[in-house]
């Protein structure tokens, strides 16, 4: 049964997201795969929580910027609304760092899924965004009293293209 | 004078171009810092074949990707006649990699300059790309390839909205108005910390 597949896997990498020591690079980006797997596309948002500092700055694309954690939550959630069936695919993740430092972390990714929900752009379209949804992203994860927290994040989420896919055709 | 600075701080950046010898990743940044800004502020266009290959594959949102160094070349002679003081700085840039296998880097920047040229949308708006509404972010692969280190594919995102609506291609009563900053703040905690970066 899917239902319970899906329970499995999400229990299994929360674990590893939750007691993430991130002692290496090879660690890191693990530890980033199963994140972004747990929040894109098992749609487990409040894992931002986890991780992302309260005090956090998302830089986006055309001057977009989402200032702390629940403005991060709330843009995300309703990206996922909008495309219920999103799935991240993640192709590439380049980590530089150490453990006493912080990380530096880029990577590159495909967002999929179906406009099925409603959107700041209107009812949902039924459009796909295909493997063309580019999304392009670098954070910087330091330790904060003690726990790794994500603490700058540039990304770009190929807007143009989901603004497309949530606008009727004329 | 003005002329003179400009072509002594070129040949600076062209040198350090020039005599790099990507030995390691962290000459990589430096590299791609100086080689973005002979080939952007400085203009000479013709220093896109040094590091792109003939058959380079740029990837960007929603499949409109570059095939050919040519098309890469056309691409920045449009994009420079319409912005004739475009500016690309730098956020952060790191590589990782070393020179038997290639190097792959990751680079955050923001593009300022002026609508001053004819576009694909027409004439000149003379409205501002700015750090604050207009960043770009890449990934590129560097091979060794027939003796020379080439990027052999790169992805990249622009602000392609705002770029859009600077040139007058989209409407500011377009769904999103990509001119105004959206800032989502926090409303429930005490303080929120809205300092930008740089």
């Amino acid at each position: 049964m899917l239902s319970n597949e899906y329970a499995k896997d999400i229990k299994e990498l929360s674990d590893k997201v939750e007691n993430a020591e991130l002692n290496n690079i090879v660690e890191v980006e693990e530890f980033f795969r199963a994140y972004m797997k747990l929040i894109w596309d098992y749609k487990m948002i409040g894992m931002i929580y986890n991780y992302y500092d309260d005090n956090v700055v998302i830089h986006c694309e055309n001057g977009k910027e989402l200032v702390g954690v629940e403005a991060f939550v709330k843009d995300t959630s309703a990206l996922l609304a909008a495309f219920p069936d999103a799935k991240l695919i993640i192709e590439d993740v380049i980590v530089v760092g150490n453990v006493d430092d912080g990380y530096q972390l880029f990577s590159r990714r495909y967002v999929d899924g179906t406009n099925l929900g409603a959107s700041k752009y209107g009812p949902p379209t039924g459009k796909k965004l295909g493997k063309v949804c580019l999304n392009l992203s670098m954070i910087i994860i330091k330790k904060i009293d003690n726990k790794w927290k994500i603490i700058d994040e540039r990304c770009m989420h190929s807007a143009r293209w989901i603004r497309k896919a949530c606008t009727m055709d004329n | 004078m003005y002329a003179e600075n400009k072509v002594n701080e070129r040949r600076k950046a062209v040198e350090n171009v020039d005599n790099c010898k990507l030995a390691t990743a962290e000459e990589i940044g430096q590299l791609f810092i100086d080689n973005t800004k002979v080939i952007w502020d400085h203009k000479l266009v013709g220093k896109i074949y040094d590091f792109y290959s003939d058959d380079i594959i740029v990837h960007r949102e929603g499949g409109s990707d570059v095939v050919s160094v040519q098309n890469v070349i056309n691409d920045t002679l449009a994009l420079q006649a319409a912005f004739s003081d475009l500016k690309i700085e730098f956020h952060n840039i790191f590589a990782v990699g070393n020179p038997e296998e290639g190097y792959k880097f990751g680079q955050a920047v923001y593009f300022e300059g002026t609508n001053d040229g004819y576009s694909k949308f027409g004439p000149p708006t003379f409205k501002r790309l700015t750090k604050e509404n207009c960043q770009g972010m890449c990934e590129c692969h560097l091979k060794v390839v027939d003796g020379r280190w080439k990027i052999v594919e790169e992805w990249t995102t622009r602000s392609a909205d705002m770029f859009d609506m600077i040139m007058g291609g989209l409407s500011e009563e377009a769904p999103v108005k990509a001119a105004e900053p959206e800032v989502v703040e926090n409303e429930d905690q005490e303080e929120t910390n809205c300092e930008k970066n740089d």
